[in-house]
């Protein structure tokens, strides 16, 4: 079979997974929740989506099907969203003052920064290269999981530290992951 | 059910609004100049569709080129590396480019017959690219920056999933007009949330090729005493050696017939002779593998044309495959022009989820009676003067050879301070230029280059269109509202 008519078979899976998504999605929250007549909705929704990305990985192979299905998907549901768009009168919020927030100490704030973009990069550099040298797979495999491992990790330390207003705990949850990768990475290198 | 508590979803807004004002106006250029470069090749074409074009190359034809190339590259003084970039369906023009090895460049087109002849430059891409690269900072240390950025964008990603309480019970639901930063927050909910794993596998692989420097050179330090040579070795096969003394040009012909005899049918896209016409020379040749989201497959020849070391890209170990495949995923080089389109889509998305992040936390701030009003007219003229100015930037360039980085700077600059003294008409004026400038972008383009190629005429139909939507944007609101 052509590139083309899988695309297209792809494709009608895509749209119809949107469409029972969108039918299940109406049905669940008229009823107050995901119950009764949308669960049978949402279980042939979740079939279809499977059947799309099967066509796509048979018509392209696994490695670029998989990815294809997901970006046509989520290009097919936000199209799908568009052409429901409700569009209401302009309405202007009413003019209000607010006494000005008490200003915060810059010292936190370089301090946050600190924690998040030093202790957080030591932390996650330190795990990265403690998997990149001591992880029991092939060389180049631990290098890019290792690698890969650095940005993910530095994110989700960024992600704590701008999100929870203490500064201890990840002060010395990140210098101790830092300190204790460095130490095993050492200590197993020698 | 899991149930998430308030004051978690609380500190998940606070940190994902924190991200977004502290970083948010260099997340979006880097997200807008991504966007556009999606769409390279054609723009390529778009910026000089009189360059010359060649297709179908034989193994012969590759070989008299390649020599060519490099025998032209050392009457330049530049043989340290020569690359020779093959045509592709997309992209039909034939590049060599050669260094010195201290800096120095040059670069040719070939043309229909072969010859090299001197590059038609185009300025404009290459001025997207580097500040989609580097953000126009010298050296390594822009790479670095943008990794970093990445980085923040995946935590921003994350905050923001976590912060969404009613991630199914609005997933249909899109409103346009009422408040503004209801508006803006169907908008930023349902397509951070739709795209979801475009955006995180983006903001990931960019952050890795950002930093990927960087963690070698500490990964070199810890687990290779120092030696980055053997760091980079590790996934990037030999390196050439140091040897300078003279020696006859490599074998391409022998490497050509190997390929063709391992790997039948397989077409060459690049070939990089390292450390050319040295005792120290070696070839990389990059063939074209259709059915993997690598896209290419390696192979290193020494000078003689025996085969040194093979990637596996396509069929070596869980690392390398998928090494091979973080280029191709960010830029989305793996399925063809319908793939780009959707990749700039995508792209373009992400820039909107970015300025309609700034615009939720601005409209909360004046909700909340402490208006930015500074802010809000700086982040307006940063939204839409951006497009504006890059589009400027190449109606300038097309006629003539400005300095396009400091030129971006001083017009960035100026629209900041422009759109401080334009008070409340900021938004409105902002828009306005950016119609104005797409529109005399399509015109300059045209007037200068005339109408040839398909696709740079597609392309000037499409800033066409743009620009007047721009143009009419309030007229189209108040259509849009009375249906």
């Amino acid at each position: 079979m052509s590139s083309g008519i899988w695309t297209l078979l792809a494709l009608a899976g895509s749209l119809g997974g949107v469409l029972l998504s969108w039918k299940a999605w109406q049905n669940a929250w008229q009823d107050g929740g995901p119950t009764g007549r949308a669960r049978p909705l949402m279980a042939a929704a979740g079939a279809l989506a499977v059947f799309s990305l099967a066509l796509w990985a048979a018509g392209y192979g696994a490695e670029i099907g998989i990815p294809l299905a997901l970006e046509t998907g989520a290009l097919i549901a936000f199209g799908f969203i568009l052409t429901r768009m409700e569009v209401r009168p302009l309405r202007e919020m009413r003019a209000r003052t607010a006494p000005p927030l008490p200003a915060r100490s810059r010292w936190i704030g370089a301090a946050r920064f600190a924690t998040a973009g030093v202790l957080g990069f030591a932390a996650a550099i330190g795990l990265g290269v403690l998997f990149a040298t001591r992880a029991p797979l092939g060389e180049q495999t631990r290098l890019i999981l290792g690698a890969l491992a650095v940005p993910s990790l530095w994110s989700a330390a960024i992600a704590w530290t701008a999100c929870d207003r203490r500064l201890l705990p990840q002060t010395l949850v990140f210098s101790g992951i830092a300190a204790v990768s460095a130490a095993a990475t050492l200590a197993t290198s020698r | 059910m899991i149930a998430i508590s308030k004051q978690f979803t609380r500190a998940m807004v606070g940190g994902h609004g924190l991200i977004g004002v502290l970083f948010g106006a260099v997340i979006y250029v880097l997200c807008l100049t991504g966007s556009v470069l999606t769409l390279v090749d054609q723009l390529t074409i778009w910026e000089r569709p009189g360059a010359p074009e060649i297709s179908h190359l034989s193994a012969d034809d590759i070989v008299a080129i390649t020599g060519r190339a490099l025998a032209e590259a050392q009457r330049a003084g530049v043989a340290h590396d020569v690359f020779v970039h093959m045509p592709t369906d997309e992209l039909p023009r034939m590049t060599v480019f050669a260094r010195d090895g201290k800096g120095g460049h040059r670069d040719w087109n070939v043309d229909a017959s072969g010859r090299l002849v001197a590059r038609e430059e185009t300025p404009w891409v290459e001025f997207v690219q580097v500040l989609h690269f580097n953000l126009t900072a010298p050296g390594p240390i822009g790479r670095y920056v943008v990794g970093i950025f990445g980085t923040i964008l995946m935590a921003s990603i994350v905050t923001g999933l976590l912060a969404h309480r009613r991630i199914l019970r609005d997933a249909f639901r899109l409103r346009w007009g009422g408040t503004r930063r209801l508006a803006n927050a169907d908008l930023h909910n349902r397509v951070g949330v739709w795209a979801l794993p475009f955006h995180l596998i983006v903001a990931l692989t960019g952050s890795v090729l950002g930093l990927a420097g960087l963690i070698t050179i500490i990964l070199a330090l810890v687990a290779y005493k120092g030696d980055q040579g053997k760091a980079i070795a590790a996934l990037l096969g030999p390196q050439a050696s140091e040897d300078a003394r003279a020696a006859p040009p490599p074998d391409i012909g022998s490497m050509l017939s190997t390929i063709a005899q391992r790997e039948p049918g397989s077409e060459v896209t690049q070939i990089a002779i390292e450390h050319a016409a040295t005792m120290g020379q070696q070839v990389r040749i990059a063939i074209a593998a259709p059915r993997h989201l690598a896209r290419n497959e390696a192979l290193l020849f020494s000078p003689d044309g025996t085969l040194k070391w093979r990637a596996g890209f396509t069929d070596g170990t869980a690392g390398m495959r998928i090494f091979g495949m973080i280029t191709p995923l960010h830029y989305g080089t793996y399925g063809g022009v319908v793939l780009k389109l959707i990749y700039a889509a995508l792209g373009a998305g992400l820039t909107v989820i970015v300025a309609s992040g700034g615009n939720i936390w601005l409209a909360r701030q004046r909700e909340q009676g402490r208006p930015r009003s500074r802010l809000e007219r700086l982040w307006v003229a940063l939204i839409w003067g951006q497009p504006a100015i890059f589009a400027i930037i190449a109606a300038l360039l097309i006629v003539a050879p400005i300095p396009a980085v400091a030129s971006y700077w001083a017009l960035t600059f100026a629209t900041l301070v422009l759109a401080l003294r334009a008070g409340d008409r900021a938004p409105a004026a902002a828009r306005k230029a950016l119609g104005a400038a797409l529109v005399l972008l399509a015109v300059t383009h045209v007037a200068t280059l005339g109408i040839s190629d398909p696709i740079a005429v597609t392309i000037d139909l499409a800033l066409l269109v743009l620009g007047v939507l721009a143009l009419a944007n309030g007229a189209l609101g108040r259509w849009l509202r009375r249906r």
